[in-house]
């Protein structure tokens, strides 16, 4: 390949933003056109399924999910995929966690908590350094890092992207939204914002959704919900219940 | 037919100490030179001269001069010993500065004999030891041709009684330690000057000259069969150090050293069949120590580029102190090896192992930076589990977990009541409870009703309400 610029256009990773339908270079191989064949792992969401492009969620290229505050509340999007990745016996990386992942809930529902591993690093360049690490040795399944609302260069990101690309490990990064403008490498990039409503903003190969409300019978239909019980107690003013108990 | 190499290191007692290559080198022994290194006989220093002489000759604050330790001497042969049992299990320390290996029987395992012998002589030459071979079918011969002025590989599937012939009766003063010297010194004065006219010498007659023991040792030197009773035991423990001989300004001069001495480790592991989980790094000054790290895996093995990249990881974190001019590698706690099954067909071949990752992780991170959890009966949620650097054994069966959070806080969050409404990032809706969790009777009793309430934003969260001091306090987020 003699053309320096069409060898890169050609990468299995570079996007092309504009397709006018016009060029002269072959693009065969880019992200745009063979993206549909790279592996996908079902959400356990089916309405979210059906709005990525893959079916899925991209096993390459890296998920960016925005939030706030700490993005705790991001996690139960993921419990269907770590009770689903529990089989493939590696780890499943937590860098930086907000808080400790509550072992017997996990437990309880299918989650092979053993498979758990938490790294807390202490700066900046340690938490890329270990994320990157994570991603890129083939002993994860999922890599799971709070990147939190720190500045990180689109190089930085694009790194970490890389080697998400490189192997079959899932790599979840959350941010903080107020990076909503910024530019980003990773193949999807969503908000979960308010409680159980996901919005695309960006996927490789296809279109930001709407928003999609995640049902509660699809997230661990066999497990009781707490808030499908009886409705004497429900929605009542913290008051009018909790006289204690002498 | 059994083949002994001899390595005989001359220069043992003045490179076994730390010194200064460059500068001229002194061993001293009752006052007198031992050894002296190439810039101190270029000065015209000889062994034998007084450490007057010495002074007298080089007047020069550079020049060093060493007490002999032959302490130091036979932990250094000890060393050797222990790197000399990767080629072979047959194995003595001869006199107070050679080694005997039988190499007869691994011949094969080595491609040849010249294979065998530029291999050791290449790793002796990194170790910084000067030394001289010889190559026979005992260890006497073999040491008494260690002397001669060729390379020692020279003709060694001749006579050996023709290779001996040439040798001059003075070598052999030397070498027993000077046992027969006064037999020598008379068979000298009448006239013979080699070995050769020595061995053609009537039995009786040499027998009757000098004595029953001498003439057993002649035999000896011709012997085409020689072999010691035990093998070399190594010892439970490994130990090595390397001088580079210059001082270490910056990390990457370290580590070719290190990964010289890690080939020792694995050689060491690999002949003893044991593994480590744990080595230990010091960094060494001409007195003393200055820094010591340890490296630690959570599986044993000995694969070198592993403890290397993990070494280079700690390494990078720390700060290189000055004076540095040797290493030292030390393993005290062997494991015997495990055989590790490989899978031919499955997809795991593509991958490293599960520990490569929280090993490298600890090396740069440090060892409580990365954790594992681990479950624990309890009824309190924050004694149900706890972080652990071992392994998470597999979990207990839990049940009954739907009303808990998938988060748990380090310390359950104070919410404000106003009024009759909690409030916590906006006010908080009960969705539902309580539920009632007790325990810790025996030590500080614990009363608590849990809810789930929702928050402004709708995520639930988990609260209880301490019946004691009747305060609420979240402590979890639900999914």
């Amino acid at each position: 390949m003699a053309d320096p610029l069409e060898h890169i256009i050609n990468r299995s990773d570079t996007w092309r933003g504009m397709d006018t339908g016009n060029s002269t270079v072959t693009m065969r191989s880019s992200a745009n056109s063979d993206w549909h064949g790279v592996g996908a792992l079902p959400t356990g969401f089916s309405e979210l399924d059906r709005q990525i492009s893959l079916g899925g969620w991209p096993l390459h290229g890296g998920i960016e999910v925005l939030g706030n505050d700490n993005n705790a509340n991001s996690m139960s999007l993921f419990l269907p995929t770590m009770i689903a990745l529990s089989k493939q016996k590696r780890w499943q990386a937590f860098i930086t966690p907000p808080h400790i992942p509550y072992a017997p809930r996990l437990h309880g529902c299918g989650v092979a908590t053993e498979q758990i591993l938490l790294v807390h690093p202490k700066n900046r360049e340690e938490r890329l350094w270990a994320t990157e690490q994570a991603i890129r040795s083939t002993t994860c399944s999922v890599v799971f890092s709070w990147l939190g609302s720190g500045e990180y260069r689109y190089a930085e990101l694009r790194k970490l992207q890389l080697a998400a690309t490189e192997n079959d490990t899932l790599a979840i990064l959350f941010r903080s939204s107020t990076t909503e403008e910024q530019h980003t490498p990773f193949s999807l990039r969503l908000t979960i914002n308010p409680h159980r409503t996901v919005n695309i903003l960006k996927q490789r190969g296809g279109k930001p959704s709407g928003r999609i409300v995640l049902p509660l019978e699809d997230d661990l239909a066999s497990q009781p919900q707490p808030w499908t019980l009886p409705t004497g107690v429900m929605r009542t003013r913290t008051g009018q219940v909790l006289t204690p108990v002498a | 037919m059994s083949l002994w190499l001899c390595f005989r290191l001359p220069q043992l007692p003045l490179e076994c100490l730390p010194h200064r290559q460059e500068y001229p080198a002194v061993v001293l022994e009752h006052q007198r030179v031992a050894v002296a290194n190439d810039a101190a006989l270029a000065a015209g220093i000889k062994p034998g001269q007084s450490s007057s002489t010495v002074r007298a000759l080089l007047d020069s604050p550079d020049l060093q001069l060493l007490e002999r330790d032959r302490v130091q001497e036979a932990g250094a042969l000890e060393q050797l010993a222990c790197w000399a049992y990767s080629f072979t299990p047959t194995l003595e320390r001869w006199q107070e500065n050679g080694l005997q290996l039988e190499i007869g029987r691994c011949l094969k395992l080595y491609n040849g004999l010249e294979r065998l012998v530029e291999n050791a002589q290449t790793d002796l030459l990194q170790r910084g030891f000067t030394h001289r071979i010889g190559l026979a079918s005992n260890r006497y011969a073999a040491e008494l041709l260690s002397y001669g002025e060729d390379d020692g590989l020279h003709g060694v599937g001749q006579n050996l009684q023709e290779r001996l012939a040439g040798i001059p009766l003075a070598i052999l003063h030397r070498a027993r330690g000077g046992e027969f010297s006064k037999a020598l010194t008379s068979l000298e004065n009448a006239g013979i000057q080699t070995l050769g006219e020595l061995l053609r010498m009537p039995s009786s007659a040499l027998g009757h000259r000098c004595g029953p023991a001498f003439q057993k040792w002649l035999k000896a030197i011709v012997a085409t069969h020689d072999t010691v009773t035990h093998d070399f035991q190594p010892p439970h423990k490994f130990h090595d150090c390397l001088w580079f001989g210059f001082e270490i300004h910056n990390q990457a001069e370290l580590h070719p050293g290190m990964q010289q001495l890690l080939q020792a480790l694995t050689r060491f592991s690999r002949a003893t069949q044991l593994q480590t989980t744990c080595i230990e790094w010091q960094m060494l000054r001409l007195h003393g120590v200055a820094e010591t790290f340890e490296v630690r895996s959570s599986e044993a093995h000995n694969d070198p580029q592993r403890w290397f990249e993990l070494s280079h990881l700690s390494l990078e974190k720390r700060n290189l102190g000055t004076d540095i001019e040797g290493l030292a590698l030390h393993a005290n706690h062997f494991n015997s090896q495990q055989a590790t099954m490989t899978d031919l067909f499955g997809e795991s071949h593509s991958r490293e192992p599960l520990h490569n990752l929280i090993d490298r992780l600890r090396s740069r991170l440090g060892l409580q930076a990365v954790n594992q959890i681990a479950l624990r009966e309890a009824h309190l949620p924050e004694f149900s589990q706890y972080l652990t650097q071992g392994t998470a054994k597999l979990a207990l069966p839990c049940k009954g977990q739907a009303q808990r959070p998938i988060w748990l806080f380090d310390e359950p969050n104070p919410v404000r009541l106003e009024g009759d409404v909690l409030h916590w990032n906006g006010p908080l809706k009960i969705l539902l409870g309580p539920e009632r969790l007790e325990d810790n009777w025996w030590l500080k009793p614990t009363s608590r009703d849990y809810y789930v309430a929702e928050t402004e934003a709708g995520q639930p969260v988990w609260l209880f309400q301490d019946r004691y001091n009747k305060q609420w306090y979240i402590q979890g987020i639900m999914p």
